[in-house]
């Protein structure tokens, strides 16, 4: 369900590739350093997305500095793990170590034999992460879990469209995004925000795994229809949530990365929608 | 009130065109048309009165400066009022004091056979609000398809509509051919012909 919340690059400034790059290095230095090595391949660009957010909403600038990784062990990148944006960045790992363990066990339902057993292994290294981030924000705990046990009953219930399927996840998401700001009006915008990415990002899923579940006899909200008529239907339906995505971003004020996150929102979404569609089209 | 400048987003020293086009961005941005059905609406107004008090502001310090007329834009109002004698009136100010569960309730406890055009409108509307955009897409649609004269349903509905094909390229509907180009002038030559003039020579 990861990775569909990504900037359109060849619209991107060359300085704002470069905070971008910074952050996602920030965000992958502050899990290993809060949730331990392994927690750090969890790391996926939605939640970098998370961090942009977190940090063009916070106070304070984040600071810079050249560190050394073991990824790139050969030349220093920018990261702001030393400053003062630790607390964003601390809430953001948090979030990567309880949404991705849910998501695994999701994949555990979904997939009951051998690919089933890979799973349960991957969740053996998120359980060390998972309860340092309960300890250290157990909000995030009620928002994943509650979502994914909604998620179960709406999958199993007779009469569930595109909209009923989608509203678990969007629902955490919009309570996560939530979180970050304090402010009335700006917590307004993220709850709307918030729940049309995870629409977003759950519909995209739904979308580019259509084959798959079909064949694999599982849960899929397009599945009732033909693929022809799930094709038009879920280009329609995603390309409206961004519309209103756009439209709800215009009324957020931020500090900062104003423009990255309008890259994302606007021509990144428009370009994951592309990527799925043309590898439907290659696939026939 | 906060810097009337930093509202719009322009140096001090701004010329006229530059604050122009700074509230034109602003007032695309914010345009009521575009929260019209929205839970934002409210907030979406309420940075509209700010733009067009900063611009109005400015305007006016620059017009007491220097007697150069500045020609005050009418500045977009949001008059958006909701039709008064409907059989739905406290639904409506449920929605519009975004107590949108409470709405949808009492719009679920409607017997089927008393669902008009305006019952299946008001729950696209709740529906959108949720953010259940397919749906909504739905209900807006029976609501015009019941009553294809109502205004209010028909600009629900084009919204939801037009965004359902966002990010396609579309075309322009303004093309422009040869054909165009030449019956344009016959008929710009024919009303010149009425008024004593003569746009083309030979005919």
């Amino acid at each position: 369900m990861f990775g569909y919340v990504k900037p359109f690059q060849p619209e991107l400034k060359v300085k704002e590739l470069d905070t971008y790059k910074a952050l996602y290095c920030s965000l992958c230095k502050s899990m290993g350093k809060y949730s331990g090595v392994f927690s750090r391949f969890f790391l996926n660009y939605d939640f970098v997305f998370l961090v942009l957010l977190c940090l063009s909403l916070s106070d304070d600038a984040p600071e810079f500095c050249q560190k050394r990784c073991f990824v790139h062990p050969m030349k220093k990148r920018s990261c702001c793990t030393c400053s003062h944006s630790q607390k964003e960045l601390i809430f953001c790992s948090d979030a990567v170590s309880i949404a991705t363990y849910y998501k695994i066990l999701d994949n555990i339902e979904d997939n009951p034999k051998i690919s089933g057993i890979f799973f349960r292994i991957l969740l053996l290294f998120l359980i060390g992460p998972r309860k340092k981030a309960i300890r250290r924000n157990p909000e995030l705990e009620d928002i994943f879990k509650t979502a994914f046990e909604n998620q179960i009953e709406v999958e199993n219930s007779a009469d569930t469209d595109s909209d009923k399927a989608a509203h678990p996840f969007a629902n955490a998401l919009s309570t996560l995004f939530s979180l970050i700001s304090d402010d009335k009006d700006t917590r307004t915008v993220l709850e709307r925000l918030g729940y049309l990415l995870g629409r977003f990002i759950y519909l995209a899923d739904a979308f580019d795994d259509f084959e798959k579940d079909k064949r694999k006899n599982n849960f899929n909200p397009f599945s009732s229809m033909s693929k022809d008529d799930a094709l038009v239907f879920a280009n329609e339906s995603l390309r409206s949530t961004v519309y209103e995505l756009n439209v709800t971003l215009d009324l957020l004020s931020v500090r900062r990365y104003g423009d990255i996150i309008k890259n994302i929102l606007s021509f990144g979404l428009l370009n994951t929608i592309k990527i799925i569609n043309s590898k439907k089209e290659r696939s026939e | 009130m906060s810097d009337p400048y930093q509202v719009l987003g322009v140096s001090r020293n701004a010329d006229e065109n530059e604050i122009k086009t700074a509230y034109r961005e602003l007032a695309k941005k914010y345009h009521p048309d575009k929260y019209a059905d929205s839970p934002l609406k409210e907030l979406a107004e309420e940075k509209m009165r700010e733009v067009n008090a900063a611009y109005d502001e400015i305007m006016k310090i620059r017009r007491d400066s220097s007697k150069s007329s500045g020609s005050g834009y009418s500045s977009y109002s949001s008059n958006y009022q909701n039709s008064a004698n409907s059989r739905f009136a406290d639904i409506r100010r449920l929605i519009y004091q975004k107590r949108i569960s409470e709405a949808d309730e009492l719009l679920d406890g409607v017997p089927e056979n008393q669902r008009d055009a305006e019952w299946f409108f008001l729950k696209g509307n709740t529906l959108y609000s949720k953010g259940w955009l397919d749906q909504a897409a739905d209900y807006f649609s029976r609501a015009v398809q019941m009553d294809p004269s109502n205004f209010e349903y028909r600009a629900a509905y084009n919204r939801i509509n037009q965004s359902r094909n966002f990010g396609y390229r579309t075309t322009s509907s303004n093309d422009c051919n040869g054909c165009d180009i030449c019956s344009s002038l016959l008929c710009a030559d024919c009303c010149c012909e009425c008024m004593g003039g003569d746009l083309i020579r030979c005919c």
